[in-house]
């Protein structure tokens, strides 16, 4: 019984003990050590964001240049471009996530230490009861102060950089608008010559240091603001129009040499349709001749192979027997560009095969139909069977024994022959998405001098036929579908008669006449 | 992924980086000063009001 007494005596000696050494000891520890937990997780969190700033943890925190990141649906390209990202555009919020992870580390190693030095050690903690808290308490306040600390540099953080980011947005903003704005009122765009891809925003290549590398939309926006900085360390404009004058213009696409200042000049195309042997060639070298030869001429050719094309097409036909060209599977995109020295502009003529315009199926050859408002329809009057059935035998074996061209065997003598190049611009344009309403419609009557030699034209003198008198004459002639057509579907159709000898007939007016119609020169409809 | 090894970081970072750590040690030091002051302040005027009772004449 004596025993019995005297152990609970002791506990209860034990339990006024362990009271007196909490509230005494215990309890102003623990605020001590509150205070000194609060005060090193402070620490901890500092020095986690200065280990960041100062460039330690760079090798997982910091987004470097990366040209395989895909960009959203609506970016004009796939992946972002070679460059670094903005410190404002994500890299400081990385760098906030990162500068918790080595305060964090350290707070857990503090953690599990005292673990492992606290499993073995039960009876010691039974002994030290009391004295539980201080530790327990210590740690508790360094995570706290880890993460409140953290917390509140990470707020001071962001709270500094709103206003940078907010003039970081407005000037961006003004930088696209700008850009944008004047190359649009320009009629800027930029035709591949050898894709023929038209684009509002050319690439430009990183030269001279990083030949390879290339960058496909240089505006401003996450990767700088008024300067990027390329992966090779050159610094590039964050303009197109800034570019232009520093940098080499490639295509997007295709990666070849753009001409000078494209996408930032004036630049329109025109293109030509019509049957095999209608003489969309002769029309166009007769155009480009008269826009290019001559004292007043105001174009010259843009490129070797449009001076190429232009003197040997020349040639070849004028020499008698006639060797038309032979047509090639893709379309011929030729070049001029205007003689005056500081008002660069570009106007591009391309022309596909008369095959490609024979037969009514999807011909990804005439994709780039749907890049212009500015057509040009050959037609060809001796195969209308009205015009044909009247014209002298003998003068049409003759003149087409003048060429050395199988085409003309092959092609159509009826009306709906007449019209099938037509349905195919059509049904392409459509394919395209251009509204046709938009665009305008030369319609170009060739061989005039057989339909003079044989007085079958619209009026006796050639020269005094007016776009009204071609059009009756069309109708008159079977045509009056195709006319009707014509008229529904585009918003503006013009006819002109050009033929060899006779000189009334302008082969440049057509093109003139469109290239009036839609000023802005990259109208795309 | 980059391609090919990426050069020196741009000057805007350092810029920036530099500008945050000087905000963290500021405010570090400004915690500091104020707690210095504040504890400093509360012992000034403990020993103030501390030095204006403790003469007064108790009542009994």
């Amino acid at each position: 019984m004596a025993d019995v007494a005297w152990f609970v005596l002791a506990g209860l000696a034990w339990l006024v003990v362990c009271w007196l050494v909490f509230v005494y000891v215990s309890v102003p520890l623990t605020l001590v050590a509150a205070a000194v937990g609060l005060f090193v997780g402070t620490v901890l969190a500092c020095v986690g964001y200065l280990r960041v700033y100062v460039g330690v943890e760079d090798d997982r925190t910091l987004r470097k240049p990366a040209s395989t990141v895909p960009r959203r649906a609506a970016a004009p390209y796939r992946y972002w471009d070679n460059g670094w990202p903005g410190y404002l555009t994500g890299q400081l919020e990385r760098d906030i996530m990162s500068a918790l992870a080595w305060p964090r580390r350290q707070a857990l190693t503090l953690w599990v230490k005292t673990r492992d030095w606290a499993a073995p050690r039960a009876l010691v903690l039974v002994v030290a009861l009391p004295l539980t808290p201080v530790p327990v308490v210590f740690l508790v306040a360094v995570t706290a102060g880890t993460y409140s600390a953290w917390l509140a540099l990470a707020a001071a953080s962001e709270a500094v950089a709103v206003i940078p980011r907010l003039i970081r947005w407005a000037a961006v903003a003004v930088l696209r608008a700008g850009d944008a704005s004047v190359r649009w009122w320009r009629g800027a765009a930029a035709t591949c010559p050898h894709c023929l891809g038209v684009t509002r925003l050319p690439a430009y290549r990183c030269d001279p240091r990083h030949p390879d590398g290339i960058h496909r939309d240089l505006r401003a926006g996450r990767l700088g603001v008024w300067w990027r900085h390329c992966q090779c360390d050159a610094r590039l404009p964050s303009t197109v129009l800034r570019a232009a004058s520093a940098m080499t213009a490639v295509c997007p696409a295709c990666e070849n040499l753009l001409h000078e200042g494209a996408g930032t000049v004036p630049d329109a195309r025109i293109a030509l349709s019509g049957g095999p042997a209608v003489g969309k060639t002769q029309l166009l070298l007769s155009a480009m001749a008269g826009m290019t030869r001559g004292e007043e001429a105001v174009w010259e050719p843009a490129d070797e192979d449009s001076a190429a094309w232009l003197h040997d097409t020349g040639e070849s036909m004028s020499r008698r027997p006639r060797h038309e060209p032979r047509p090639t599977a893709e379309p011929v995109l030729l070049t001029l560009r205007d003689v005056k020295p500081h008002q660069e502009r570009y106007v591009h003529f391309i022309d596909a095969g008369g095959e490609h315009f024979s037969i009514t199926v999807r011909d990804p050859a005439l994709r780039y139909l749907g890049t212009t408002p500015r057509h040009v329809l050959v037609l060809d009057p001796t195969t209308i069977p009205f015009v044909r059935d009247r014209i002298d035998p003998a003068l049409l074996s003759r003149r087409h024994g003048d060429h050395e061209d199988s085409r003309i065997a092959d092609s159509g003598t009826s009306s709906a022959a007449a019209e099938v190049p037509y349905h195919v611009l059509v049904a392409q344009l459509n394919r395209c998405g251009a509204q046709t309403r938009r665009c305008s419609l030369a319609v170009v009557i060739t061989k005039a001098d057989v339909l003079a030699k044989q007085a079958l034209g619209p009026e006796p003198d050639l020269t005094r036929v007016s776009s009204r008198d071609l059009k009756a004459w069309l109708c008159a002639k079977g045509l009056r579908n195709l006319v009707d057509m014509a008229e529904h579907d585009f918003g503006s159709v013009r006819y002109f008669l050009v033929g060899a000898g006779i000189e009334a007939t302008d082969p440049v007016a057509p093109f003139t006449w469109l290239l009036n119609r839609h000023r802005r020169g990259a109208t795309i409809p | 992924m980059t391609n090919g090894k990426p050069g020196r970081m741009p000057v805007g970072h350092v810029i920036f980086r530099v500008l945050l750590g000087s905000l963290v040690v500021s405010l570090v030091v400004a915690a500091l000063v104020l707690v210095v002051l504040h504890g400093a302040s509360e012992l000034a005027a403990g020993r103030l009001a501390w030095g204006s009772v403790e003469n007064w004449a108790l009542p009994w």
